[in-house]
Formats: C-alpha cells, sequence, structure tokens
C-alpha cells in the first residue's frame, strides 16, 4: 500500500477524538469479501463478454459507436484548440455543459493527469475558486454556511 | 505486490483479469470502509462498491501511470459516492440523514441503531452522528484524515481541491464535531 501513515499533526487536534479514532464500528455480513470478490469477478466476466459479442453485432451499434468517437474527438479538438487565454472559464463551463455529464466524468477519470483535464476539473468544480478564498478569520457561523454553500454547490454539479 | 506490477501484470492480456482481481484484494477493504462510512448502511455502500469495481474495470486500461493508482481508486469510489448522496437527497430517500435544525430529531441515530452491522457503544454513536451532521464533502475529508490518515496531498489528488482549503475543512469539522460530542 502506498498509502503515508507517518504521524499527522492534525490528528492531535482533539485528544477527544483522538481516543476512539482506532475503532470501528461499522460490520460486515459473515464472509462479505470474499462473496463481493467472486461476484465482482463474475461481473467482470460479463462485461467481457458483452464486448466480444458487440464486436460480432458491429453493423448495430455503429451509430453509437460513431458518437463515442465523434464525442472523443470534440473533446480532444476541444481542449486542443482552447486555452485558459483564448477562452474565459463561463464560457468554458457553458461549452462544456453541452457535452454528456458522463463522458465527461469519464474523460477526467481516465486523464487524472494531464493539463487539459486540470483545465476541465478546475472548471467543472467550482469549489476550487471558493476554497482559493482565505477563509482564515472567518467567525464560525459564517464558515458554517460557507461550506455548506460549497457542498451544496459541489452536489448539484455532481449530479 | 506493487501497484506499478499491478499495472504491468494488468497490461498483459491473458493476465489482465488476475491483476484486475490484485486490485481487488488489495483495495477492496479500504475502499468499501471509505465509502461506508459517508452512507452508513451496508447495503447502499455495497451497491456503490459493484458500481466503483465495474468502473475500475471498464477504464483501468486507461489509465495513465504518471498518476497514482490508488488515488485514481479513491477518486471513482468518491464520485460514486457523491453522486449517489446527490441522488439519494434529490429523491429524499436517504439512507441515513440528520437534520441540522435544533428542534429535529436526529433520526440518524435510530436508524444507527437499528443497523445489524452497526456494532457502536454510545459515545461511538454520537461521533457517528455528529460526522454524519457534517456537509457531504466536509465529511469525506474528516473521514479520509481522521480514519485512514490519508496525505492532504493526495486528499487534493482526489477531491480536486487545494491543501490549504482541506486543512481548514478538516479543522473546522473536528471543532464541530468536538462540540457535538461535548453537548449533553
Amino acid at each position: 500500500m502506498e498509502l503515508d501513515n507517518q504521524p499527522d499533526d492534525d490528528l492531535k487536534l482533539s485528544p477527544l477524538l483522538e481516543n476512539l479514532r482506532h475503532k470501528n464500528p461499522f460490520q460486515v455480513p459473515q464472509d462479505y469479501f470474499k462473496r463481493t470478490e467472486d461476484k465482482i469477478m463474475d461481473k467482470m466476466r460479463e462485461s467481457k463478454k458483452v464486448k466480444i459479442f458487440s464486436l460480432h453485432h458491429l453493423p448495430k451499434i455503429g451509430i453509437g459507436m460513431a458518437a463515442s468517437l465523434l464525442l472523443g474527438i470534440g473533446i480532444y479538438t476541444f481542449l486542443s484548440t482552447t486555452s485558459p487565454q483564448k477562452m474565459s472559464s463561463s464560457d468554458l463551463r457553458e461549452a462544456l455543459k453541452s457535452l454528456p455529464k458522463d463522458e465527461v466524468n469519464d474523460y477526467i477519470i481516465m486523464n487524472s493527469n494531464s493539463l487539459n483535464n486540470d483545465l476541465i476539473a478546475q472548471t467543472l468544480d467550482l469549489n476550487r475558486q471558493h476554497f482559493e478564498l482565505n477563509i482564515k478569520g472567518l467567525d464560525s457561523t459564517t464558515i458554517d454556511k460557507y461550506i455548506d454553500d460549497i457542498d451544496e454547490q459541489f452536489l448539484t454539479e455532481q449530479n | 505486490m506493487t501497484d506499478k506490477e499491478i499495472i504491468q501484470l494488468f497490461q498483459i492480456s491473458d493476465k489482465a483479469e488476475r491483476a484486475f482481481n490484485l486490485l481487488l484484494q488489495k483495495y477492496q477493504q479500504r475502499l468499501y470502509f471509505m465509502v461506508r462510512r459517508m452512507v452508513v448502511i451496508h447495503d447502499d455502500a455495497d451497491d456503490i462498491m459493484q458500481n466503483v469495481w465495474i468502473k475500475i474495470w471498464k477504464n483501468l486500461s486507461n489509465f495513465k501511470e504518471e498518476s497514482q493508482l490508488y488515488t485514481w481508486l479513491y477518486r471513482i469510489a468518491a464520485n460514486e459516492t457523491f453522486t449517489f448522496l446527490a441522488q439519494k437527497k434529490k429523491k429524499g430517500t436517504i439512507s441515513f440523514e440528520i437534520r441540522r435544525e435544533e428542534d429535529e430529531v436526529f433520526d440518524g441515530a435510530d436508524r444507527l441503531k437499528a443497523d445489524a452491522y452497526f456494532d457502536g457503544d454510545e459515545i461511538q454513536h454520537k461521533l457517528e452522528q455528529a460526522i454524519q451532521s457534517l456537509p457531504d464533502k466536509q465529511k469525506m475529508v474528516f473521514q479520509l484524515k481522521y480514519y485512514e490518515e490519508m496525505k492532504y496531498e493526495d486528499m487534493s489528488a482526489i477531491l480536486g481541491t487545494s491543501v490549504g482549503a482541506l486543512k481548514a475543512s478538516y479543522f473546522h469539522a473536528v471543532k464541530k464535531i468536538e462540540e457535538n460530542l461535548k453537548k449533553d
């Protein structure tokens, strides 16, 4: 596991919470993880069969494949020819709204480290703009409202 | 086996299934509990995780090795969880809901007590109530730091939020939870 488990000062912020941290009250049914592993592997094999089947029925799904390909080319072309200097973030956001969200999400997931992906993520994720604000010095109620607003906005965008 | 070795194995066509199985074994529990702590109810977490693993399977061949595999996996699970919570809220049937107005009853506590797969004492019930009262994204930040001791840099890669904002969010979550625990 590549996780860094070095002691973290932030975990010592609250002695009360620190004492509760290592208890896990969430249980699972007996043999749950083994059974789930088998179930997921079965589903994965099923999805492989579907893929093979699809290849034999190419003419029937040709339109869908072509649409996906065009969408991919569209995103690629869009990102290749667009830079933050050439297009404002609001224009970019509007343009991205025209693309199916699932496809955009998949694109982001699959290209999580590219510069262009950062551009998409910045554009889609309004949180980033809000979080750049300095919230130190604000009173507790204001910060609460601020975080709630951001969260609501984030969830709206996710949906 | 390291993540890098698993990815290399996955790229060999007749070894892809084996590699996926190794990945599943390595991360299944960690991702499940991250999701479970967000949605509380076991059946909901189970549904989400099955979708997550199918998405991982479908997209793994396109994974860019320059990023960390585990943050990529967490990102998929986090997105799926947020989507689930948003959909549930829209439908008004969220499995575990704590209303924040002072006079309202914490029905989440009853759900926890009714959940056969929650085995916590009174203080753990109160802690979970307090955690669930946080906004969803702040709840995720809290869980990743508090239970998983995740670095803010990795969290930033998963949630697309700056490190400074994550630190502020975690700090504030701790204060809110502490206040809740000290009530009564």
